[in-house]
């Protein structure tokens, strides 16, 4: 009985949190669809900030690309990539964005082709795959283990071992691959130019600026900094409030 | 030193004078020189009268003044007009650093005063050079040493060469001098009119000698790389005591080398392709300009180096600002021994599309610094410039924008978010994945060997049952060996029966039952010794009763009890 009430209340408070998300969304929308795009704005980075979502990030930047906020576009477009990094709207989009803060500016994927391509393949296919290779590498090792030199099953085992075992490896890499992307922050935009840059955390203060359109890539994510390589291997140390992140 | 100079003209062709304008005029060449640098200055005038002109103290005049007449034509009005003018040319040098302005001229004639320009002359400090020891060539009564300003330069840095004659003897006149060559592709300027040399007398190895520099020059290599710079010759004409006339002696110098290094890695997007020691100012040539309209963005790069090579700037326009073409260029450049100095200016056509207060991003140049040997930025920060609404031009632009953001930005889209899970809330990270892909692999190599162990238990227990029945066999042979008929027949079945049991003790051949086994077997502790001496006594008393020996006591009932006693004992 008690267990019963633990498990209602719990898929109460589940359903109650699905819906304030969902609810933040629908306010984003209704908000984008009589124009007010600061009020979507803000609808779209709580709800972002609750869950994140493609759908979450691809509004927000169109918002931002509504009030001519192209640097903030451009990140959250590229965030949108991140859990569907082949959209074509959304790859349009960022390469929108950073024409408009530069027009000589050629934008480029954040991610490989190789990363697209397993991202795309997704988590679900890649468990699967790896569940489906494991169980086969387990029979074929039993045949390999229980039988008798020269029977037919331990000729097939032999056949089959070393290419699922292959699969295996590359189906448990890319499922791991695909689970930490979305937990890790990769890259970064600064939005001023004049962002305070640090030689450590708490450390000293450095002479520099960051550009606008400029990617930088995340070397360290700590909790209230992040340190940052610019395309001229410049590293730095930045307060993590001063940057848009994913 | 003050200086006054009065100088009366009296002009020959007055009836030619008279139609044309006064003037007076000042020329002075070069305008940038070292400490101690030739420096002619002329003076031209058509008209006659009182002259005032002053002069630095730190000018030494060197060499005679020439007065004279001469006549040039003047285009400016579209004719082509000649003019006729008097001239005085003398020489001289700076003997201290700095900046000095040469006059106005100011002449007093009879229909007032007339002034002319003035000049500046920038003065450095004299180039350090480097040249060969000139104490070697004492052995020469004339000598010529190249001195080079640097042995090592920078791509894009220029280098200052210079010829230096020593003479142990008086030197009356130079004539043909043929400059040094560098071997390579540069672009050379000369510092110094080679017709202008100003001796010196200086000691070298205890000896008076007299000095003078020659074709003073400026270059700017093209190319990296390891060159050699040939050498210079001259003819000179010098006083020898023991003959009527002067004699005259070419001679020619040494060869000497320039490494040309390339610049450094790491080149700043905003290099302009400047070395030497630049600065940058920009300015709109206005505050406010109409919408739609062009404006001019000047950008002044200015400093010494290799200016007159220099790139135009990158420009970083905001958006609604359009750039037209490339940008014009104009320069004041005078080549000097600190390369070319003076400033460029890079004039960019920009036309303003958007209203409002427009605000340029600092226009940034870089440039390697010789000093430093590294590349150093300089910034310009332009004054923000007012863009004043135009009707037209607004329904214009916002027409284009609206088609333009039409054509550009996607639409929102409405579908349900597929929210993601974080990987941190995930039930397959981790241990738990680790367990999930490996249990069955696991769980299988366990199955597996334990099918293996127990298949292969069997395999142990069924032999063991059979070496048991072989065993027993043999025992039962034994025992009933009395009751075949033919006596040969019974020894040879004992026989082979013990022999089967023993080899099945052993697991090894009947064959390799033998003495020399027992024996092995005892030396191993397998077998007892006095059950070894038994069992061969027993074979002995078999193989005598085989082959009809005379020893052969006991009957085969007896023997049989005998094996069986012995076969005990093994066990």
């Amino acid at each position: 009985m008690r267990l019963l009430l633990i498990t209602y209340f719990f898929s109460i408070v589940a359903v109650s949190f699905a819906q304030e998300k969902d609810s933040l969304y629908k306010k984003g929308l209704e908000a984008l669809s009589i124009q007010d795009f600061n009020a979507a704005q803000s609808y779209f980075s709580q709800n972002i900030e609750e869950a994140s979502s493609f759908e979450g990030y691809y509004n927000l930047g169109y918002a931002f690309a509504k009030q001519k906020m192209w640097t903030q576009s451009l990140w959250a477009n590229e965030a949108a990539l991140k859990y569907d990094p082949t959209n074509s709207k959304a790859i349009y989009n960022a390469k929108f964005s950073s024409n408009q803060i530069s027009p000589d500016a050629v934008w480029s994927h954040p991610y490989s082709w190789a990363k697209r391509i397993v991202l795309s393949i997704g988590e679900t296919t890649w468990f699967i795959l790896m569940l489906v290779s494991s169980i086969i590498v387990a029979i074929s090792t039993y045949f390999l283990l229980s039988q008798k030199n020269g029977s037919s099953k331990k000729l097939m085992s032999k056949r089959l071992v070393i290419p699922f075992s292959i699969l295996l490896v590359i189906s448990v890499f890319c499922f791991n691959e695909v689970l930490i992307h979305y937990e890790q922050n990769r890259y970064a935009y600064s939005v001023d130019e004049k962002t305070e840059l640090f030689l450590s955390p708490e450390g000293l203060e450095v002479e520099g600026s960051l550009s606008k359109n400029e990617r930088l890539s995340v070397i360290q994510d700590q909790k209230e900094w992040i340190q940052i390589v610019t395309s001229d291997l410049r590293t730095y140390w930045i307060k993590k409030e001063s940057l848009l992140i994913y | 030193m003050l200086r006054f100079v009065f100088i009366n003209m009296i002009l020959c062709c007055a009836s030619l004078l008279w139609s044309q304008d006064e003037f007076v005029d000042i020329e002075i060449n070069p305008t940038t020189v070292e400490k101690g640098q030739p420096v002619t200055i002329t003076l031209k005038t058509n008209t006659e009268g009182n002259v005032k002109f002053e002069l630095p103290d730190e000018f030494v005049q060197s060499g005679p003044t020439h007065s004279g007449m001469s006549s040039s034509v003047d285009y400016s009005n579209g004719k082509g007009e000649v003019i006729r003018f008097s001239f005085q040319k003398f020489s001289g040098y700076f003997d201290a650093e700095g900046e000095y302005k040469i006059g106005p001229i100011k002449i007093q004639t009879a229909n007032g005063e007339i002034e002319s320009k003035s000049v500046m002359v920038k003065v450095h400090k004299r180039q350090n050079m480097i040249s060969e020891d000139p104490s070697k060539n004492m052995d020469k009564a004339i000598f010529g040493i190249i001195e080079q300003s640097k042995k090592e330069i920078y791509e894009g840095q220029p280098i200052i060469l210079e010829g230096k004659v020593y003479s142990q003897i008086d030197i009356l006149q130079v004539e043909n001098f043929n400059t040094f060559k560098f071997e390579g592709p540069a672009e050379v300027h000369s510092l110094q009119n080679s017709n202008q040399v100003s001796r010196k007398y200086e000691v070298v190895s205890g000896k008076d000698v007299v000095t003078f520099k020659i074709g003073k020059s400026l270059i700017f290599p093209d190319k990296t790389g390891n060159y050699e710079i040939s050498p210079f010759e001259v003819i000179l004409l010098y006083d020898d005591p023991r003959k009527l006339f002067p004699e005259r002696a070419k001679i020619r110098s040494n060869t000497t080398k320039l490494r040309i290094k390339p610049l450094p890695d790491g080149t700043p997007n905003s290099f302009i392709g400047a070395v030497g020691h630049f600065d940058v100012s920009a300015s709109f040539n206005g505050t406010t300009v109409e919408q739609g309209k062009v404006v001019e963005l000047n950008i002044r790069v200015f400093g010494h180096g290799n200016l007159h090579n220099i790139e135009a700037p990158k420009l970083k326009l905001p958006k609604g600002m359009v750039l037209y073409g490339d940008p014009e260029v104009e320069d004041s450049i005078t080549f000097s021994s600190l390369g070319a100095e003076g400033m460029k200016t890079f004039t960019y056509y920009i036309q303003a599309n958007n209203d409002g207060k427009i605000q340029l991003e600092p226009i940034e140049i870089s440039y390697f610094d010789l000093e430093s040997e590294s590349y150093t930025a300089a910034k310009a920060d332009i004054r923000e410039i007012t863009v004043t609404p135009s009707e037209d031009v607004a329904k214009l632009a916002k027409e284009g924008s609206k088609k333009e953001e039409e054509k550009s930005v996607q639409p929102f889209i409405s579908r349900k978010p597929n929210y993601r899970e974080a990987y941190s809330q995930s039930f397959f990270k981790g241990v738990n994945g680790a367990l999930l892909v490996s249990s069955p692999i696991l769980l299988s190599l366990l199955f597996g060997f334990f099918v293996r162990i127990k298949s292969s238990g069997e395999e142990e227990k069924l032999k063991h049952k059979q070496k048991s029945d072989a065993k027993r066999e043999s025992l039962n042979v034994i025992r009933n060996v009395h009751k075949i008929d033919k006596g040969e027949e019974q020894i040879k079945t004992l026989h082979s029966a013990i022999i089967d049991y023993l080899a099945n003790e052993w697991n090894v051949n009947k064959g390799n039952i033998s003495r020399e086994f027992l024996d092995q077997k005892v030396a191993q502790n397998k077998l007892d010794e006095n059950v070894r001496t038994e069992l061969i006594g027993l074979l002995n008393q078999l193989d005598e009763l085989r082959y009809g020996f005379s020893g052969a006591k006991l009957s085969i009932e007896e023997l049989s009890k005998m094996s069986l006693k012995t076969i005990e004992k093994l066990n």
